[in-house]
């Protein structure tokens, strides 16, 4: 007979590691129960029918979320006397269960849904420790400067006002006054800042009785919205967390860490790699929620308009002076224009919507579009939109934010910038222009509608790239499935040897460091670099005492930018007028930023005019302009000096690599276009660029020597023909086998590329890629692809999408086979991709199938 | 290179005075460079990357010392000491040098102790994936050189040593380095002073220029001029110095713009703004009164080399001068407390230094015990205290003496150059905000040359690394701690001098009199 019971675990603190709730049935729900299609009368189809301009039944997918009821617990089962008396309410689950692992000295990461109260564990966490000891600290870490002035306005309400507790808070970064901020470093309890000014701010506690006093009795740090230090940022902040417990250890203080983050795929794993302590995660949303409708909706694409398209038999080489991308032009600028005309069709119904658009200079589009929209929109009326992303000014900003929260505004375009938690109030809709990359990002959008329990709408809709593609084809991929993974890594070095740098200015570097700043081996190894460069003392050792000592340039911390990894950012300058742009960093620089390049940016073209590179601050010169071209960046890239780390032989000659090797990039040459046609109107000109070298993370697919020969002679369909262009191009395989195969395993690449967001928190923006029909490198059999990380040192992407490639490859087979776009030679929908150098040439869908089948194959033959 | 920090006492040295190109271009060569050969006495300007040429050409033009630019030309340029023992030779190519070190002496039949090889051909790297530090070039450089110049050349008779400076390294950078086939065939480089005897093949580098590829390590965000003092045994000392401390730039108030429009007008130089009237430079400048004023108050001061005050306020009397040294600037010790109990004619000075690494606390217990025979009300003067010294020594009482922290913490502390400067309540001479250059302008000379806070704290450094390591008894390495005491109390007796200066500058009058050229128009209140 079994045990009828298991075995109870009464342990608190030992929760099942990376168990984040399905964002869609966070809370229970279940959209099963409710029937299909069911979405407030505004979107009914009736109602788009009747108003909606030229309504074709774009929505293709509809999901009722279903209300969900308040879980509590009355605040005297978690709070002692003094404080919960103050408490007139009763406490949601989730707070009182990450407020008991707290109690039991746990670090504790909660990742419930957007608006869900996660502000309170810290909140009362900080209150119990300021009623146990009014000495105690605490440091409050906001990704953004708005999002501090706004918590430290929430903070003082609950702690002092509804709490009456005497403590003081203040909110220390670049905006605070320096007599104010000698006065928050001797007195207040709670002290507000962002990891960027935490890293300014660390070595000055040795300087300072007032940071003495802070340290000495910190014993809590929160780091909310941690889902944000991902990637290169999360590099840094996670050796700025390091560096902060390294200080308060040396004043003998150990403080608790409460993390709060959006639903990610791996909350323990995340708050481990950023701070270097285990977490125990807080996950069971007992927050309310109203009803909510989630409507993906696809704009209509008109697959004959696009010039060239043959499906099923695409053998001749299409005009390749002509943008083949630019083609879907028309499709692309309708994702914006249909989001703006949703946008408007909700705003004229006096439903608040908050548009969300993936870049800035689509915020402005948006405005316009939402206006005209709605001026042409049957039921008439106006619609006041706004623009706001955070190339704007501060000021300019917070009268937005204001706007929204006092009802004076009916539509705000965004960008991500308000997908964190700064306070907005309530809007009743949200509108997501092109899917933001993630599902993490999309589920926090969603929740930026609907605060409380009142019902709530959002809609999707899908822009023209292979990520969008597939979700409007697989709707379940968002509902179902737990979200993505966030990827950070500490393994980059440069960034490592630059926070030992600011670690030995914070204080001298000892043994016992080592714990914080990566283990001795590595410890030694960069203090030693260091010590030859001249940097840190040499006369001395980490076991001397008194260890060693910081004698480089004043201030390292200055120097380190968190977006990078060492190089100096441009500024952006606007020869007669001026631009609120900020810096960029050298690769993208060297890619979009060239003398000659066009760009837009706040509704407004630009055309740099002059690049100053040697200078010590790098300069773009921009002028305005208004040119109706755009232009598009072509690259050369080779891969080079590859160091294997991991392998998988998986059988049939094919092999994965995983390892370190070196990526040459030039931006050596441009082209301009017609905006309205894509035809070529000057080019290629050269970009004066210099070249880039990026060491870094790669993976390589290494596919067997006669595999050109194996395919080519499967294939059904006739080879490709090679474009004029490609002639012309050194790089692309001569010859109608071998450039038909390198289409395909270039398609493969591209595909791989494109869908590993799927699976991972990553920006492919930061992934490159190379594929070609042999490599220079001996190991190197026959074919080969790559995948590499775009950021010179790494950030884990690439070793992410190593450690997921047989899941993406999966994808990326099932998605090139099943495009709409039926084209050989794909669609953005699928293969193409905006950021290709070569101008998406090659690229055959036919032959990347039967590439990624063999690859697949080979997995399956290996398990 | 020495084991020991400490340069030798009362060596002939040769002062340079590095210019990167970005100084030039930012900067006008005349006045900001002159004004800075003028101020470090350097004896030659060597033009250095980035665009060394640009420097070059206009420095050939601006100062009467050699220029050493490497960046072209048929022969090495050479500057020497008067003693001959260090010769400086900047080569545009190998092929420029004399055919042997030793010919390059100064005099018929000399040879000099030290040459030191001036090139752009190597620069510093560090490669934090592997680790390392690389000096790219440095292998084909050496290669290149003549037959007699080779690390393991051999000679008959006297040969100097030879270090080879590189333009593309950091001011500051010293190294031996190991070419390649020496040691099994890997690259080594190793930090000056950790030579270990065996140098038969290695060779001297210094760095003499800026750089980047330094991570966070080097702030390339300013352009900046290092004034480098080079001894014959191998020893340098660097300071770096920022370029908007010298010319019209000096001048409070004065910036790009103004300089600009001055320049315009045909001022050029502190000494000929000096001679105008606040009117007129408000005229020029298109400036309020009491703009011109600050102007014209600090021009004052840098040209005549003496302290304006600008308000009433008054020092406070009975001084105690206080400087500590500790081992760098993220200071976790402060091994030496250096006091000079009254004036520049006080014979009272006491070094309380650390004795023992065993015992942090006896000089701090001392130090507190002399304390608590001066009066409460005689305040204890620092330079920078604020940021620095009074900091620094309260961490040390609160680590190592606890039960002295509250008697610390209540003595009357004062920070001279706050007063000054961030108090606005006089306006100083000197190039920069640092003691040396405030002191020196009023006439102070130091006694002890060669050594500065970073040598200081190298020297403790390498004494607490050299005991740590040794057993009970034995001989260990100490440095010349009197020479170190006495640099304490150069320190402070250069701040008893600004002291008494402040303290004897007259209060500028209503009418804008005393101190200041008259004809000036003014009121006590425009300072206040």
């Amino acid at each position: 007979m079994p045990d009828p019971t298991p075995p109870e675990d009464d342990d608190r603190s030992a929760s099942p590691e990376d168990t984040a709730a399905d964002p869609a049935t966070d809370g229970g729900s279940d959209t099963t129960a409710v029937p299909a299609g069911a979405r407030q009368t505004v979107l009914s189809d009736e109602a788009l029918e009747a108003s909606f301009p030229d309504y074709q039944g774009q929505i293709v997918e509809s999901r009722r979320l279903p209300p969900e009821p308040a879980e509590t617990v009355p605040a005297a089962d978690v709070l002692r006397a003094p404080l919960a008396d103050e408490l007139s309410y009763d406490l949601f689950t989730h707070q009182a269960d990450a407020l008991d692992r707290l109690d039991s000295g746990d670090n504790v990461v909660t990742t419930t849904s957007t608006s869900s109260g996660k502000t309170w564990v810290y909140a009362l966490q900080a209150a119990r420790n300021h009623v146990d000891d009014d000495q105690a600290t605490a440091l409050c870490l906001y990704p953004m400067k708005a999002l501090s002035r706004d918590q430290e306005q929430e903070l003082n309400t609950k702690l002092r006002e509804d709490w009456g507790l005497d403590v003081s808070i203040g909110v220390y970064d670049g905006d605070t006054p320096s007599d104010r901020k000698r006065r928050i470093r001797e007195e207040c309890n709670l002290v507000i800042t962002n990891p960027a000014g935490l890293n300014e701010y660390l070595p000055r506690h040795a300087r300072d009785s007032g940071w003495v006093r802070f340290y000495k009795n910190l014993e809590l740090v929160v780091v909310d919205e941690a889902h944000e230090y991902a990637g290169v940022t999360g590099t840094h902040v996670a050796w700025i967390l390091r560096r902060l417990r390294r200080v308060a250890d040396h004043y003998d203080a150990h403080p608790q860490f409460s993390m709060t983050t959006a639903t990610i795929g791996n909350p323990a794993a995340h708050a481990r790699r950023l701070t270097g302590l285990e977490f125990s995660v807080v996950d069971e949303d007992g927050s309310p929620r109203g009803q909510r409708d989630v409507v993906l909706w696809e704009p209509p694409v008109d697959w004959d308009q696009v010039s060239g398209h043959q499906p099923d038999d695409d053998r001749d080489a299409p005009d390749r002076d002509r943008d083949q991308l630019s083609d879907f032009e028309d499709a692309r600028r309708s994702t914006g224009s249909e989001a703006a005309k949703v946008t408007a069709h909700l705003g004229v119904n006096d439903i608040q919507t908050l548009q969300f658009c993936s870049a800035r200079q689509g915020t402005e589009i948006a405005t316009k579009q939402i206006a005209n929209a709605a001026g042409s929109h049957s039921l008439g009326g106006g619609v006041d939109a706004k623009a706001y992303h955070a190339g704007l000014g501060k000021r300019t900003r917070r009268g937005v934010e204001n706007m929204l929260k006092a009802g004076q505004v009916d539509a705000v375009a965004s960008t991500n910038a308000l997908e964190l938690g700064i306070d907005i109030g309530s809007v009743d809709a949200t509108v997501t222009s092109g899917y933001p990359g993630t599902k993490q990002s999309f589920w926090q959008q969603v929740g930026r509608a609907g605060r409380g329990d009142s019902d709530a709408l959002s809609v999707m809709v899908g822009s023209t790239d292979a990520m969008d593609a597939y979700i409007l084809d697989n709707p379940e991929y968002l509902f179902s499935g737990s979200v993505e993974d966030a990827v950070v890594s500490v393994d980059n070095a440069s960034v490592y040897a630059d926070h030992v740098l600011a670690a030995a200015a914070d204080f001298p570097l000892t043994d016992d460091d080592a714990e914080f700043l990566g283990g001795h081996d590595r410890l030694a190894g960069t203090v030693g670099m260091w010590q030859d460069a001249g940097a840190l003392e040499s006369a001395s050792q980490l076991d001397s005492l008194g260890g060693v000592v910081y004698t480089g340039d004043p201030r390292p911390q200055s120097r380190i930018s968190m977006y990078g990894t060492g190089d100096t950012e441009y500024v952006v300058v606007c020869e007669h007028g001026e631009i609120d742009h900020d810096p960029v960093a050298p690769g993208r620089a060297h890619r979009d930023y060239h003398e000659g390049a066009l760009f837009l940016h706040a509704g407004q073209q630009y055309e740099v005019v002059d690049v100053v590179r040697d200078s010590t601050v790098p300069r773009i010169h921009v002028e305005e302009t208004s040119t109706g071209l755009y232009t598009q960046t072509l690259s050369q890239k080779s891969i080079g000096n590859l160091q294997p780390q991991e392998h998988q032989s998986l059988g049939n000659g094919v092999s994965l690599y995983f390892g370190q090797g070196t990526v040459d990039v030039t931006y050596n040459e441009y082209i301009v276009r017609d905006i309205n046609t894509g035809e070529l109107v000057e080019g290629p000109l050269p970009t004066g660029s210099p070249p880039m070298t990026l060491h870094t993370d790669l993976l390589w697919v290494s596919l067997p020597p006669d595999h050109v020969e194996t395919t080519i002679d499967r294939l059904d369909e006739p080879l490709l023909e090679p474009t004029d262009r490609a002639g012309r191009d050194p790089l692309v395989p001569e010859g109608e086998k071998r450039y038909t195969y390198g289409g395909g395993i270039h398609a493969a690449e591209h595909g791989v590329i494109q869908l590993a967001p799927l699976e991972l928190l990553i920006d492919n923006n930061d992934i490159g890629g190379l594929s070609m029909p042999e490599h220079h490198d001996e190991r190197i059999p026959g074919p080969v692809w790559f995948v590499h990380d775009g950021i010179d040192g790494g950030i884990g992407f690439t070793r992410s999408i190593y450690e997921h490639f047989e899941t993406i490859l999966r994808r990326t087979r099932e998605h090139i086979a099943e495009c709409d776009c039926e084209q050989r030679r794909g669609c953005p929908l699928c293969v193409m991709s905006e950021d290709c150098g070569n101008q998406n040439d090659p690229l055959d869908r036919a032959t990347g199938r039967l590439i990624l089948d063999d690859v697949i194959a080979a997995f399956e033959g290996s398990d | 290179m020495s084991a020991d920090p400490l340069p030798p006492h009362s060596s002939s040295t040769v002062e340079v005075l590095v210019v990167p190109g970005a100084v030039v271009r930012r900067y006008d060569a005349d006045p900001t460079v002159t004004d800075a050969v003028g101020a470090t006495g350097a004896d030659a300007v060597l033009p250095a990357p980035p665009h060394a040429n640009l420097a070059a050409q206009r420095l050939l033009h601006a100062v009467d010392q050699p220029v050493l630019r490497v960046d072209r030309g048929m022969r090495a340029r050479t500057t020497a000491t008067a003693d001959g023992d260090l010769v400086v030779a900047a080569a545009p190519s190998p092929d420029t040098l004399p055919p042997t070190p030793a010919v390059t002496g100064t005099a018929e039949g000399t040879t000099p102790d030290r040459v030191v090889v001036v090139t752009d051909e190597f620069e510093l790297q560090v490669v934090p994936r592997r680790q390392e530090t690389v000096l790219d070039g440095v292998d084909d450089y050496l290669d290149g050189l003549p037959e007699a110049w080779h690390p393991d050349a051999t000679c008959d008779g006297p040969a100097p040593r030879v270090t080879h400076a590189s333009t593309s390294v950091q001011a500051g950078y010293t190294s031996t380095y190991q070419p390649p086939g020496d040691n099994g065939g890997t690259d080594r480089v190793s930090p000056a002073g950790d030579a270990d005897g065996s140098r038969t093949h290695e060779v001297d580098v210094l760095g003499l220029g800026s750089t980047a590829g330094m991570g966070a390590a080097t702030d390339n965000s300013t352009s900046r001029l290092v004034h480098a003092t080079l001894y014959p045994t191998g020893h340098v000392t660097t300071t770096t110095l920022d370029p908007e401390d010298f010319g019209l730039r000096a001048v409070e108030q004065v910036g790009r713009a103004r300089a600009s429009s001055l320049r315009s007008s045909g001022v050029t130089d502190v000494a000929q703004l000096q001679e105008m009237s606040v009117d007129a430079l408000a005229a020029a400048l298109g400036t309020g009164q009491t703009t011109a004023r600050t102007i014209a108050t600090s021009a004052d001061a840098l040209a005549t080399d003496s302290v304006v005050r600008t308000s009433a306020a008054s020092l406070p009397e009975d001084p105690v001068f206080v400087d500590i040294e500790t081992d760098g600037l993220g200071a976790s010790v402060a091994w030496l407390v250096g006091v000079l109990n009254g004036g520049t004619d006080s014979e009272s000075y006491y070094p309380f230094r650390q004795q023992s690494l065993a015992d942090p606390a006896a000089h701090l217990d001392a130090f507190a015990t002399w304390l608590q025979g001066i009066p409460r009300s005689r305040p204890l003067v620092a330079w920078n205290g604020y940021n620095f010294d009074f900091d620094i020594l309260t961490e040390q009482f609160r680590e190592h003496c606890p039960d002295r922290l509250e008697e610390w913490e209540s003595r009357r502390t004062f920070d001279l150059l706050y007063w000054a400067r961030n108090k606005n309540n006089a306006v100083l001479p000197g190039r920069s905000n640092r003691l040396e250059a405030v002191a020196q302008a009023l006439g102070w000379e130091g006694h002890t040359d060669g050594v500065d806070g970073a040598t200081a704290a190298r020297a403790y450094t390498r004494w607490r690394e050299a005991a740590t390591g040794a057993a009970p008894g034995e001989d260990r390495w100490e440095p010349d701690w009197d020479r170190l005491e006495a640099y304490c109390e150069d320190d402070v007796r250069a701040l008893a001098t600004v002291y008494e200066a402040i303290d004897d500058a007259p209060v500028q009058s209503a009418a804008g009199g005393s101190g200041v050229t008259g004809g000036r128009q003014g009121s006590l209140s425009d300072f206040s």
